[in-house]
């Protein structure tokens, strides 16, 4: 294999140097290139040639083996500087450990909420061209009161479909609880009641039969259709080819089911799983509900034409709204209301304002935070940086240039945060499942409009989230290594490698910290609007929970249940049905009292019109009050521990044949009866069975908060069942042990009185009272949650700061020692320093969030958003937290010896 | 394909489309320098439209001398090399089109 090399010095000296240049050339490659020349340069040498042509040809190896170098650093240096950041990581790995879970919690946190944001805020719904989608609210503004959303009559939604132009589609639902009862034991379903128009605007299609038609429209007579979804076919149908054609019994009526929705489809509110055309509400619920202009009981989406506007859309709908008062004149007692309709995109109708104010505030607070972790690790790699000099001034005056070394150090930030995002990706993954549940049940609910506000299962780390958190990731990276790195690169080889340091009467901005104080004044500034956030939503809790209901919710079993229409068309008297209920509950085991009336807290609730009242003659139907009431079983007040005032309870003889009866809440009493003294008096009511005669009041009764403990109680009036019952009723049943327990015998006997019915939302009071505060309390959680961590990083960021500048002051603090100085006056030259920063950090916080707190405006109960006791209590203890951050590494330090201290100068 | 090839690259890659050749052969075929011609090559290959073969050992051994390493224009060298091509006739730009003629005094 030896080729045969001509010995001319030329050639020789050719190769050597071929072998020198090939050292250039990366590992991989270098025996090919080496050989490849040699062949060349032994081509060039068999031929004839001159020394031009050799002296062309090495210089042309020259240039290839240096570019070919070049393309290898480009390539390798990058892997190197990964493996070089790795090896000193895994050198100080509580350094690392420390770095690594900061990011990994805080990037976590943040990736966690933006998919929750992102999903509940960003994500457009998911039905066809969203952004052309609209709801058509119907608005209401009552004589003295605002202008509020109500809902759309069956004539109003006909004439508007017509007259509307700004719309290519409209259509209206309503969403209803069934029972079902065929195929085991009953069950309630979620059911929508629609126009027919209303599943193909929102991209349903059937996946068996048909959707809704022609044939649903209303033409005067009930439509006794459905169509189900996937997951009911397949639930209560087994998923039978035969579906079309199939009866199921809702709230005792037959409907014949027409086709089965594709799967994926939901409906509105996201858990329907039968629809239901509003043709057959005549027969469920009222024969005129088609009919009656003021029978109002559903909202309208609608689909704008391709050319229209929303504007132009809001202005057609809010002249026709206008008109509605003229077109369909009200029932009495309403006649001075103002009547308009407005258009509201359909992202922004998910949800409420509330909602999505705590999404945004939570998100804030974990941006903070991260902001925080950050200036943190900068901090770190600063102090690293300076422990480096020497390193750093080794490597430079071994010929590694600045920008060389700069990227060492940004590799080195980067891989620290590119492990931590990785270890907060994992975080995420199992945080959004939890949060997301948690957040979908404390914020979705006061939507008000039916429409499911957060989709839980859509909850997944997506290619955007995860953009998200790459692109934290390196923003955290780079934003924590560039300062740090710039101060350490520069670094003059000389002072380096002479472990010169900055010593006595060195002069640096901020109090004589440099950089690492303003991201100390920062992080202080950030912690303190944390906390003062957390302390408002604490507080607010707080005062949710001390609430005075004005009702006693322990132990107490609350539930609902309905009578159908079909029932009562049987001859069942709701009054006697319900009744009979609470006698048979009483007698239970277990039981101390038990009655029939409103569930507090979520349960449905009735107003009426005061039309007129003894008390204030001037009281017309004209100059109405509007009030709460609800039909009541005898006992009912005593049973709910109500502060009666005057008068008496509802009691059994309150029935048909007897006078009609109220007891009245304080507040109704001070609007009815400015003089006092309604005892005795009538007040005239617009509560079935009530309006051919006044209803005398018996008994006056404290105020309850009967919703929200943090919403101003509502007037209230209760009457006897047995003289105006619904269909609909509570059962609220006072137990001796745990509430829970005794729901079983409860409904056996409501099997035994009648017809099959299924008990709904049954839990005790003391449950649905917790369920009512979630929100503020999911906040408080959350946000003081991330103030904790926020003020855990600035102790430990403090406490890094200054076991730095002690130890980069003790030739100093040596000499002031031997000069005399005492150990407390070191101490406080010292600790002056740490605390000086973080005053500046507590003035600059307290101002951040005088700003910041106002949007928890709303959030808020029984506080301001500005809270100056809570601030203070704040300031102080971060100050406390501060104090004893700088004074443990402070006195250690200042525990010098002169004689070493000075020795190491 | 990234940035438009520049006239060396093309008359390099012309050159190999019509022989397969050695580094120094293309140097003689057309007058570049060494140095263009090599960093050249690299970038072609890198980019996957030249392909570099080691000749058959038992030739080389035949001729007592090392191995040489030939260069062939793949098929999406040959795509790039039309493109490029075409866009000259475009801008108006005339190849060297005596590129063989330039080896006739070569001696080989």
């Amino acid at each position: 294999m030896t080729p045969g090399w001509p010995t001319d010095p030329a050639t020789r000296w050719s190769r050597r140097l071929i072998g020198v240049v090939a050292g250039l050339v990366p590992g991989a490659l270098r025996a090919e290139r080496r050989a490849e020349w040699e062949a060349e340069l032994w081509h060039l040498r068999a031929t004839p040639s001159n020394r031009g042509e050799l002296v062309r040809f090495l210089s042309g190896v020259v240039w290839d083996a240096v570019s070919e170098w070049k393309e290898g650093w480009r390539m390798e240096s990058m892997l190197q500087d990964v493996r070089y950041a790795l090896r000193t990581l895994r050198r100080s790995p509580g350094f690392a450990a420390a770095a690594i879970v900061t990011l990994a919690l805080s990037i976590g946190a943040s990736t966690t909420l933006f998919s929750i944001v992102e999903e509940a805020v960003l994500t457009e719904p998911p039905y066809p061209e969203p952004d052309r989608l609209v709801v058509v609210d119907q608005l209401f503004q009552p004589a003295g009161e605002e202008m509020r959303p109500s809902l759309w009559s069956y004539p109003r939604y006909v004439a508007f479909t017509d007259e509307a132009t700004a719309f290519a589609e409209l259509g209206g639902y309503a969403a209803r609880t069934m029972t079902l009862t065929e195929l085991g034991a009953p069950e309630i379903v979620s059911v929508e009641a629609v126009t027919p128009s209303l599943l193909p605007m929102l991209g349903a299609s059937a996946r068996l039969g048909r959707l809704f038609g022609p044939e649903e429209e209303d033409a005067g007579g009930p439509v006794m259709n459905a169509v189900v979804s996937s997951g009911f076919w397949e639930r209560r149908m087994g998923r039978t080819p035969n579906a079309v054609g199939t009866i199921v019994i809702l709230d005792r009526l037959r409907f014949q089911v027409v086709g089965v929705v594709e799967e994926g489809y939901e409906g509105l509110g996201g858990t329907a799983e039968v629809w239901i055309p509003f043709s057959s509400l005549r027969q469920v619920e009222d024969p005129t509900i088609t009919e009656d202009p003021w029978n109002q009981y559903f909202h309208v989406l609608g689909r704008l034409m391709p050319d229209a506007t929303i504007e132009g859309a809001a202005e057609e709908a809010r002249v026709f709204g206008g008109r509605i008062m003229e077109r369909w004149p009200p029932p009495p007692g309403a006649e001075n209301m103002k009547s308009s309709l407005g258009v509201v995109r359909f992202a922004d109708a998910r949800g409420n304002a509330g909602s999505k104010t705590s999404m945004v505030a939570l998100f804030t607070a974990v941006l903070l935070v991260l902001l925080i972790a950050t200036a943190n690790l900068a901090g770190l790699l600063l102090a690293r940086g300076a422990a480096r000099r020497t390193e750093a001034a080794v490597r430079v005056s071994l010929g590694a240039g600045r920008v060389r070394l700069l990227r060492q150090l940004l590799t080195e930030s980067l891989t620290l945060a590119f492990l931590g995002g990785l270890l907060g990706l994992g975080l995420a993954d199992f945080g959004i499942g939890a949060v997301g549940r948690w957040l979908s049940e404390s914020l979705g609910t006061a939507g008000g409009r039916g429409l499911e506000f957060l989709d839980p299962e859509a909850l997944t780390i997506d290619w955007r989230v995860f953009g998200f958190a790459l692109a934290l990731t390196a923003g955290v990276g780079l934003l924590a290594g560039l300062l740090p790195a710039w101060q350490t690169s520069a670094t003059d080889p000389g002072e380096g490698l002479r472990g010169g340091r900055t010593t006595i009467g060195s002069r640096r901005s901020f109090l004589g910290l440099g950089s690492r104080g303003a991201m100390i004044v920062a992080q202080v500034a950030i912690a303190i609007v944390l906390l003062a956030g957390a302390s408002l939503m604490m507080r607010t809790t707080l005062n949710l929970e001390r609430v005075d209901l004005g009702f006693e919710r322990e132990r107490m079993l609350t539930a609902m249940y309905s009578l159908s229409p079909a029932d009562e068309a049987a001859g069942i008297d709701p009054a006697v049905f319900h009744s009979e209920v609470v006698e048979r509950v009483r007698e239970l085991p277990g039981v101390i009292a038990a009655s029939a009336g409103e569930v507090p807290m979520g349960g449905p609730t009735w107003r009426t019109l005061v039309l007129g009242s003894e008390g204030r003659p001037e009281l017309t139907p004209a100059h109405h009050v509007w009030t709460r009431i609800q039909p009541v079983s005898d006992g009912h007040l005593t049973l709910l521990g109500a502060d009666l005032l005057e008068g008496r309870d509802i009691e059994r003889t309150d029935d048909e044949s007897s006078e009609r009866v109220v007891v009245l809440g304080r507040s109704a009493v001070e609007e009815l009866f400015p003089n006092g003294r309604p005892l005795g008096q009538r007040v005239q009511l617009a509560w079935p069975g009530f309006e051919e005669q006044g209803a005398t009041v018996v008994g006056v009764v404290e105020d309850m908060r009967l919703d929200q403990p943090g919403a101003a109680p509502e007037r209230l009036a209760f009457v006897s069942m047995r003289q105006g019952a619904q269909p609909e009723t509570g059962l609220l049943i006072r137990t001796a042990g745990a509430p829970e327990a005794i729901l079983p015998s409860v409904e056996a006997e409501l099997g035994k009185v009648g017809p099959e019915l299924a008990l709904t939302s049954a839990m005790s009071m003391e449950t649905r009272a917790a369920a009512a505060t979630i929100r503020p309390r999911v906040l408080t959680l959350l946000l003081g949650f991330f103030a904790a961590v926020a003020l855990f990083l600035v102790a430990v960021g403090l406490y890094g700061t200054i076991a730095y500048v002690v130890a980069q002051r003790r030739p100093e603090l040596g000499l002031r020692a031997s000069l005399g100085a005492g150990r407390v006056s070191l101490l406080v030259l010292v600790l002056r320093q740490g605390l000086g920063v973080t005053l500046v950090g507590i003035v600059a916080g307290v101002g951040g969030s005088l700003w910041a707190t106002r949007f928890l405006a709303g959030l808020v109960f029984g506080t301001g958003t500005t809270d100056p006791a809570g601030l203070l209590a704040v300031s102080a203890g971060l100050f406390l937290v501060a104090l004893i951050a700088a004074y443990v590494p402070a006195r250690s330090g200042t525990r010098v010896d002169p004689a070493i201290a000075l020795r190491a100068e | 394909m990234g940035r438009a090839l520049g006239v060396a690259t093309v008359v390099v890659m012309s050159v190999i489309e019509r022989n397969v050749c050695y580094g120094l052969d293309i140097v003689n075929r057309t007058g570049l320098l060494p140095g263009t011609v090599y960093t050249t090559l690299r970038r072609l290959e890198r980019r996957g439209w030249i392909d570099g073969r080691w000749e058959d050992p038992a030739t080389a051994e035949a001729e007592r001398r090392p191995r040489r390493r030939y260069y062939g224009l793949t098929r999406e060298g040959g795509v790039a090399l039309r493109t490029a091509r075409s866009r000259f006739e475009e801008l108006g730009i005339e190849l060297p089109a005596d590129l063989d003629l330039a080896v006739a005094g070569d001696g080989e």
